[in-house]
Parts: structure tokens; sequence; C-alpha cells
């Protein structure tokens, strides 16, 4: 409740700080397209940001967000980024109103939490879902990461507007695009109709492969009723009882190896999953800068 | 001239007697007499010491003879049956009962006349140095052994049909089989490289520390009786697969428990059959120094010595039922442990069964699984 009381807070702010107004024209948007809480940006930057997000948004009919804030917890219960980024959705009404409907407001959010480094994209409808795509979404990430690890905020945020307007130019064409990057968490793109396509063929994969594999098995185990002639290999039947003596018990440690992968506390939100957690035609992904 | 061989008869009648598995004495069916195993061991030990003498001797001669006498010998076994190569391998004795000719394995130490149906023991092949340290009684009989071979064809799902109908036992026999058991103490030294994993989540972050050691471990294992088969023309897979014997039930050699049954002398050496055994010894060992590292995620062999200490050598008559089928111009031979009645072997495999199960387990759940993913959105 109190993070509740804290995300509105956000939206107070965001609402009332902003020097620039995001509500373009058909725009529902209630905040500006570029919010910066963490103070990472200069007066200059952010204003520069401001106009090319909201042009790139009416040109497109598609509102672009950037968000950066100093801590995500602090406005959400969630420990998953991206849940703040749907819920900055939903309350703040985020989206280009195209007419057709709250769940039809295009639009792709960045969130950026500075403390841990987390971010995460979110997109939301129609033209949101086919530009930004699981494989537009690793294109993003491509473009602007690069730049936020080496700590050029500006230099990120330019190179992910431009991403974005490259996407929404041609958001039809088939993206085939492999990221180079594993430590990404997908969110909800296997959702029917949000334009991915890849699951038919695994599940048919499945309802084929699977079968014949069980098939096999149970054969197999038929089969091997029919052998039992078979040459014995050990001796552990005439080990004499209490005859083992132990003479060498030595464990010496070597060196030791730490791998930390980026998880989705959600775990109906994983890649693949398709599940129904989220609603509106949201999908995204999120991860580490 | 004494014989060689020596029929078990019963004192009161002079019928055959034989071995009972129900009753574990040797029994008459002509008179009904039954007699306990020293019983018939006191009085046939003057006959088998005679026998064996006998055996002894006309091995002598046989090996004094000239060149050209042995070669008469082998021409006449040679001409009185078709035998061809075998014809090396074969013995010529004379039933005492009937004096009728006995053409039998050079190994054979128990066997029964085909003319006048008494049992046979020949001693000169048990005795002395081959005598057997032990022997395991039979415990199941004959027509157990064929019940044993009807149950065991019931459930098997790819057996063809026709062959549990058609087929009949071409031949059933109850063979001492000759085994070497060894005593063997087995010294093992192996190293291993092994890994402790250990996950855990931290935030968004699945954090997974692997640790790597280097395990050694070396110890002591004694074996006792690892059996190995010593007759030549049994399969070892089949000798094998019969086992455990129990070995409590292992009694001091006499022929008294041969007659009903056929029995070979061992054909294989202790030496030659003393790599199976102690190559099971060695896995054995290994796997216990595995066994003996326990607390990691991972285990894998990065080295290993295992030296055998030999220790003693026992030799022994075990029980098996050999059963052998035809069908199909194929030969299936089972094997029934004489003492715990555990039967083994290979069957036919019907292709057309096989694919008939595949099919009806792989199409319906194909069905299923995709009525369940159409209707789940999935498909």
């Amino acid at each position: 409740m109190r993070k509740r009381f804290v995300l509105v807070l956000l939206i107070v702010l965001l609402c009332t700080c902003m020097s620039i107004p995001a509500s373009a024209e058909g725009s529902s948007a209630t905040i500006a397209n570029v919010v910066d809480t963490a103070g990472i940006l200069s007066g200059e930057d952010l204003r520069a940001l401001e106009e090319k997000a909201e042009s790139i948004s009416s040109s497109y009919g598609c509102s672009i967000y950037i968000v950066v804030v100093e801590d995500f917890t602090r406005y959400t219960n969630s420990r998953d980024i991206y849940d703040l980024a749907v819920e900055m959705y939903e309350t703040y009404q985020l989206g280009w109103d195209n007419g057709k409907g709250e769940d039809h407001r295009d639009s792709l959010l960045l969130l950026m939490s500075m403390n841990d480094r987390d971010y995460a994209l979110d997109t939301n409808g129609y033209l949101g879902n086919r530009a930004f795509n699981n494989p537009g979404m690793y294109k993003l990430e491509e473009a602007m990461i690069p730049y936020f690890r080496s700590n050029d905020w500006y230099g990120g945020f330019d190179a992910f507007l431009e991403c974005a307007r490259d996407l929404l130019e041609s958001p039809l064409q088939e993206n085939t695009y492999v990221p180079s990057s594993g430590n990404v968490v997908e969110h909800g793109y296997e959702q029917p109709g949000t334009g991915s396509g890849g699951k038919s063929p695994f599940a048919a994969l499945i309802v084929v492969f699977v079968p014949i594999l069980i098939a096999f098995i149970v054969c197999s185990a038929f089969k091997s009723q029919m052998k039992t002639a078979n040459r014995m290999t050990t001796a552990e039947r005439y080990i004499v009882p209490g005859s083992m003596r132990m003479r060498v018990r030595q464990d010496e440690f070597v060196n030791r190896t730490v791998q930390r992968t980026v998880i989705s506390t959600d775990s109906g939100r994983g890649s693949g999953s398709g599940g129904g957690h989220f609603s509106g035609g949201h999908s995204g992904h999120s991860g580490k800068f | 001239m004494a014989s060689q061989i020596t029929n078990v008869k019963c004192p009161a009648c002079t019928g055959p007697l034989r071995y009972s598995t129900e009753t574990q004495r040797l029994e008459c069916d002509y008179c009904g007499s039954s007699y306990s195993v020293k019983e018939i061991e006191a009085l046939y030990a003057g006959q088998n010491a005679q026998a064996q003498a006998a055996l002894e001797d006309a091995i002598a001669a046989a090996e004094s003879a000239s060149s050209e006498e042995a070669a008469e010998q082998q021409e006449y076994i040679a001409s009185c049956a078709e035998w061809g190569e075998d014809a090396d391998k074969l013995r010529v004795y004379n039933c005492p009962s009937c004096g009728a000719q006995l053409f039998c394995e050079e190994t054979t130490a128990a066997t029964s006349c085909p003319y006048c149906g008494n049992n046979t023991i020949i001693p000169g092949q048990v005795s002395g140095m081959l005598k057997p340290d032990y022997v395991i009684p039979f415990k199941y009989s004959k027509d157990a052994a064929v019940d044993a071979l009807k149950r065991y064809y019931r459930g098997k799902k790819l057996l063809p049909k026709a062959f549990a109908e058609q087929n009949h036992i071409e031949e059933i026999k109850g063979i001492y089989v000759p085994f070497w058991l060894y005593d063997v103490e087995a010294d093992a030294d192996v190293s291993f490289n092994t890994t402790r994993v250990n996950s855990s989540v931290r935030g968004n972050e699945r954090i997974t520390v692997t640790e790597y050691f280097r395990v050694r471990r070396a110890g002591t294992l004694d074996f006792d009786l690892i059996p190995a088969d010593a007759s030549d023309k049994m399969p070892d897979a089949h000798m094998d697969a019969i086992e455990p014997y129990d070995y409590s039930e292992m009694v001091p050699f006499s022929t008294a428990y041969l007659p009903g049954f056929l029995a070979d002398k061992y054909d294989m050496s202790e030496e030659a059959c003393r790599e199976r055994a102690e190559k099971r010894a060695v896995n054995s060992a290994l796997n216990a120094m595995e066994q003996d590292v326990s607390g990691y995620s991972t285990c894998s062999v990065s080295g290993q010595r295992v030296n055998i200490r030999r220790k003693k050598v026992h030799y022994a008559l075990l029980p098996v039922w050999l059963l052998a089928t035809k069908w199909n111009n194929g030969s299936y031979l089972f094997a029934m442990n004489g003492q715990t009645g555990k039967l083994i072997g290979d069957l036919p495999v019907s292709r057309g069964r096989y694919w008939a199960w595949f099919a009806g387990i792989s199409l319906p759940l194909m069905a299923v699984l995709a009525a369940l993913m159409y209707f789940g959105g999935l498909l």
C-alpha cells in the first residue's frame, strides 16, 4: 500500500515537474515523454530527447517514453522492474490514443533504475507489438546498452530513439535479428496475436515427438524383457559383508566459479510461457545495463 | 576288466535310482525305496573306486599305445556314427547293466544309458584331482522347469503369438555345470574430479556457485566365491544371468547327487576363467570407491588403479536346467537355475507387434496432446 502511494507520488511528480507536456494531439499520455528523476541528464539533453521522442511519437502514432528512476523498488512491491513498467503504463494510461480503446494504446516505454542498473522495455498496442516485437527489442538493446555500459546516458537514449524510429518505419518487416547478448529476460512474447509466430511449429514438434519418444521408451522396455541372457559385469553380491577397509579419503578444494543469471521473478512470465499474467497486449524485455 | 562307469541301482530291486528334488533323497521309481545320499555314497564307494581305477588305466593305456592303435580307436568311433571332427572329443563306455556302448563327450561325468535307462556315473571324471569341492543339489524338477518356461512366455508383449503356441521343447536336461568359484581381494585407488553446486536467488539474479574438488579414495574389498562357468559349451551369458546361487546350501561333493542328471567335468582351466571373475571384482571395487564419494553434485573418474590379490579357488558343480526349443528355423536356449528357479533366455521379437504397440501408444498420445494444445490455444 505504501509502495502504491509512492508510485502515485511519482505520477504526480512526473505530471507536475516536467516542463514539456507530452499530450500531443490524439495522445492520451499524461506525462512527459522523457522523465529523469535520477538527475543523470542535463536540462539541454533532456529537452533535446523530449523533442525527439515527441516527434517520433506523433509521426507514427506510437508514444515513446524514457523514464529514469533512482531505485525502482521504491515504487513497486515486485522485485522485477518490468512489473513497474506495466504498472506505470496502466496507472498513467500511457500510449497513443488511436480511438480503438484503452487496451490498444500504442507505446514503447524504456524504464531505467540506476541503483542496480536495471532496465525494462515494455510495449503495448497493435503497432507497438508489431514494431517492437522480440527481434525488435533485441535491436533496441543492441543499440542502447553499449552506451549505457560506458555511462553515456544521452548517447544511449538517442540511440534508443533512433532505433525506435527505424523499427516504426517498417513495422511489417519480418525481423530475424539474433541477439548477441543472452543476459535478458523476455516478457510475454508468446501471446497469440502479438505477431511473434514462433509457437505453433514448436507446439507441433511437441505433439509429434513427445508421443514418439514415450512410445519408443515403452517399446524398448518391452524389448528388454525379451533378452534376459546377459553377461554380468560386476560382483557386488559376492562382496564379503563388512570387508571394505578404506585407506585414503582425501577431498581437496581446487577452485570456485560464480555465475549470475538474470531471472524473472514471475515464473509465468518467462520466455516461451505465453501465459495470461499480463493484460492489454503488453510485451517486453528486462535486464541489466 | 572292471567297468569305467557305475550304474546307480536300487539295492532292493536293482531298478535305477534317481536323486529326487522333492525329498532330496535317492528314490527308486520301481519299488518306491528311498535312500539318503550318505547311504548310497557308502554303498557305492567300492564300485566307484574300481571304476575310477579302470578309467585311469584306460587313459594310461591309450596314452602309451602307438599312434596306429590310437588312430584305429578313433576310426572305430567315427565308423560307429558320423561324428566327423567331434570324434576326437568322444569316449566310448560299456553300460555295466546292458552292455550297450555309450558314446559320451570326454567331459561327461554323469549320463543315462539310452538303452536300459540306468543312470550312469563315470567316477573317474569327478575324483582325485578332478573331484569338485562342492555341489549344490537340484531343488527344481523337470516339470517345474517346463512350467517355468510357460510362465516365462506370459506377459511378453512382443512375443510372436505363434511362438508360444507352436513351439515345443526339443530338449530338456538337468545338468550339473562345472564352475570355478574365486576368492579375491581387490585393492583400489581411484581419483575423481567432483563439483559442488549451490544456487541461490538474490534480487532478480540467480547466483550459481560451483566449487571444484580433487577427490581420492583408496581401500580394500574382499570377494568370496565369484562364479565363472568352466564349461566351454555353456554360453557364458546364460550362466551369468541365472545367478545368484545360495551358497549356504552348498555341500561337499558326492557322486550320489548325480543320478538322474547329466554332469560335466570342467574343460576350461581355472586360469582360463579367472579373467572373467577378476574383471567383475575390479568393476565392483571401482563402484564401491565411487559410492564412498558423497556430498557432491557431479563426480567423474580421473584416474584409477585396481590390484587383485588372488586367494582360494573352489571347484563346484551347480545345477542348471537347459531347455532348447526351435521355431521358424531358429534355436532358442533357456537356462533355469536348478536351485532358485530363476529362468532366463532370449525370445524372438515380433516386428509386427513392436510397430503395433509403437503406433498404439504414440498415435492416441499425439491426438490427446494435439487436442489439449489446440484447446489451450497453443496450437
